[in-house]
């Protein structure tokens, strides 16, 4: 997050807020006229909250919160107000110019000027906004500081596979920033133009990442100083593990074991930094990344369905007919004290022997008693490229159902591919709980330890997508078994 | 932020906006029309942003019947008018002045 603004329901604030965010989208990269144009849906959307949801009170408060990634911004209003329902809000021009009926004029504004509105009505803890605008990304050889002869040139040369060289030693160093030009040829010729982490295109972004500590890195060079091989990991922002990613090898220099020396270096990296764990995310297109992270310890704890587009590798098969799965990969590096676990009945034995997998000590409790909170504590990303969303749970309240229930209708609206739900598994509320929101058609994804505020979650999907298991491609046993495991519920679902 | 000056003149209302013309900017004008004032007259050199409220504030002064003169209005003024399928209804060579 970039941003948090508390602001009173005051109209007065309508014109700060439009500067603060056209100058904030400005600095995130948007153009002067998209920074406008998205000022412009922000001042349609703050004026609403004061006339609609606060109609006669000026000391009111609601949150606003800014957040960027390379290719887009977005801001989240939250706000306690008066009901209301933008859905039934509808512009007409005919009631406008015959009876000067103007609702829905700000909304149909809003849409016009961002590039996904969404709204969630989270029941009697109020409403929640999402503006989000994406940001152009210029051209790729642009940002490679290439020229397009240049890109020609290397295109003609990459048209046959290049074949394999054997190398004569190779070094693998941490990354510094100096290396991050090199990092960004690397994966250009890699992934040609479809890595969907497009900041990875530009030197500058690599080297702000790495000055400011956001991520660790190692990147291979042969004898003579050229790059071959870049894999980084990425702390996450709220708990204590980090994701291994951004796994690069030259096509030419595959099969050397220039992947496999690069991850002990970065195990190395991850235990000088005490971190507890590492995971990764692995396409199951192939089971190359699978491999990889198998050979060093990782265990496969769960499966998330349909939740990325398809990115093509160079030297890959690049057909792939539907979304693409990903296998979650997890490696304890610090295993921690024995804690206590609260479970839901259905999914006890497939938890418990993920656990065993992962050779972390736990005790699966049966609650006695708990407190439920007055609200319920919920979050909620929304990943537009892939069309899924995800939802937090971190308390629950005595509302817990409801507010649930309203989330998951609301981003039904926006045409999801997979909604993903995270039940905090050390909670004692959640055996209870679960049994509730079974109504709600979500089925099993698996573990995520360690995943929030260094607390384990149960992870649920459901899938809104066609799917062939046949072609979800998992290497390990145990990651077979969840498949099938996952399996069964989804054809028990459709 | 948004500022605004206002001078009255008559049966005319010269108004200069710094900064966003939105809600408050609306009521800061409607404050100050009197019954006998039917030219309204905008200098909006230094205004980049103009919103719903802003636009649906000019097009009642001028189904009213009023005369409406704007000066240098913001690019997104007629984007706005286009989205919310007013602009055959303004006669903007008659209101606009650059």
């Amino acid at each position: 997050m970039d941003a948090k603004l508390q602001v009173f329901t005051d109209e007065l604030m309508i014109s700060p807020i439009c500067d603060f965010t056209y100058r904030w989208a400005l600095n995130c990269g948007l153009s002067e006229s998209g920074a406008l144009r998205f000022s412009v849906a922000m001042s349609e959307l703050v004026t609403n909250i004061i006339l609609f949801a606060f109609p006669h009170d000026r000391k009111k408060k609601f949150e606003i919160e800014f957040y960027h990634t390379f290719s887009n911004v977005e801001i989240v209003i939250r706000e306690l107000g008066e009901p209301f329902d933008p859905d039934r809000h509808i512009y007409n021009i005919e009631k406008a110019l015959a009876k000067d009926d103007f609702d829905g004029a700000g909304f149909l504004l809003m849409r016009s000027f961002s590039d996904e509105f969404t709204f969630i009505n989270r029941g009697r803890e109020g409403k929640e906004f999402r503006v989000s605008k994406n940001i152009q990304i210029h051209d790729i050889d642009e940002l490679l500081q290439q020229s397009l002869e240049q890109r020609e040139a290397e295109i003609e040369h990459t048209i046959e596979p290049s074949p394999q060289k054997k190398l004569d030693g190779f070094t693998v160093h941490r990354i510094k920033a100096t290396d991050a030009e090199d990092i960004s040829k690397l994966i250009y010729r890699t992934y040609r133009y479809t890595y969907n982490k497009e900041d990875m295109y530009l030197p500058k972004k690599i080297e702000e990442a790495v000055l400011s500590k956001d991520k660790f890195g190692v990147i291979a060079r042969k004898k003579d100083g050229k790059a071959i091989g870049y894999f980084a990991i990425t702390p996450k922002y709220n708990s204590n593990i980090a994701e291994v990613g951004e796994a690069v090898v030259s096509p030419s220099y595959r099969r050397n074991g220039v992947m496999s020396k690069m991850m002990n270096h970065l195990i190395e990296i991850a235990n000088s930094k005490q971190i507890t764990a590492l995971f990764g995310q692995a396409v199951t297109t192939h089971p190359v990344s699978q491999k990889v992270n198998h050979k060093f310890g990782f265990k496969t704890t769960a499966l998330q369905l349909a939740s990325s587009l398809n990115v093509k590798f160079m030297g890959f098969n690049e057909e792939y007919p539907q979304f693409v799965s990903i296998a979650f990969d997890f490696l304890p590096i610090n295993q921690p004290p024995k804690k206590s676990i609260y479970l839901p009945k259905k999914y006890k034995d497939i938890l418990l022997e993920t656990y065993d997998e992962l050779e972390m000590k736990v005790e699966a409790i049966e609650p006695d008693s708990y407190h439920l909170a007055d609200f319920s504590e919920i979050d909620v990303k929304i990943n537009y490229s892939s069309s899924s969303s995800l939802i937090i749970v971190n308390k629950y309240g005595k509302d817990f159902f409801t507010v649930l229930s309203e989330m998951v209708e609301s981003l039904e609206l926006k045409n999801p591919k997979t909604l993903f739900l995270d039940l905090p598994i050390q909670n004692k509320a959640t055996p209870e709980q679960f049994s509730n929101i079974s109504s709600l058609g979500f089925i099993y994804c698996g573990l995520f330890p360690h995943f929030h505020k260094n607390s384990d979650f149960l992870r649920l999907q459901k899938v809104y997508t066609k799917l062939d298991f046949e072609i979800i491609d998992i290497l390990s046993d145990f990651g077979k078994k969840i498949k099938m495991f996952i399996s069964d519920e989804y054809y028990k679902h459709i | 932020m948004s500022t605004i000056n206002i001078y009255k003149e008559n049966n005319q209302l010269r108004v200069t906006v710094r900064g966003n013309f939105n809600l408050r900017t609306k009521k800061m004008i409607l404050s100050r029309l009197t019954p006998e004032i039917n030219k309204l007259t905008i200098n909006l050199i230094d205004s980049d942003l103009i919103d719903s409220e802003g636009v649906i504030f000019l097009h009642r002064w001028l189904s009213e019947g009023n005369q409406l003169r704007l000066i240098e209005p913001p690019p997104i003024l007629f984007e706005i008018l286009e989205i919310l399928q007013l602009d055959d209804s303004w006669d903007l060579e008659k209101i606009v002045t650059t």
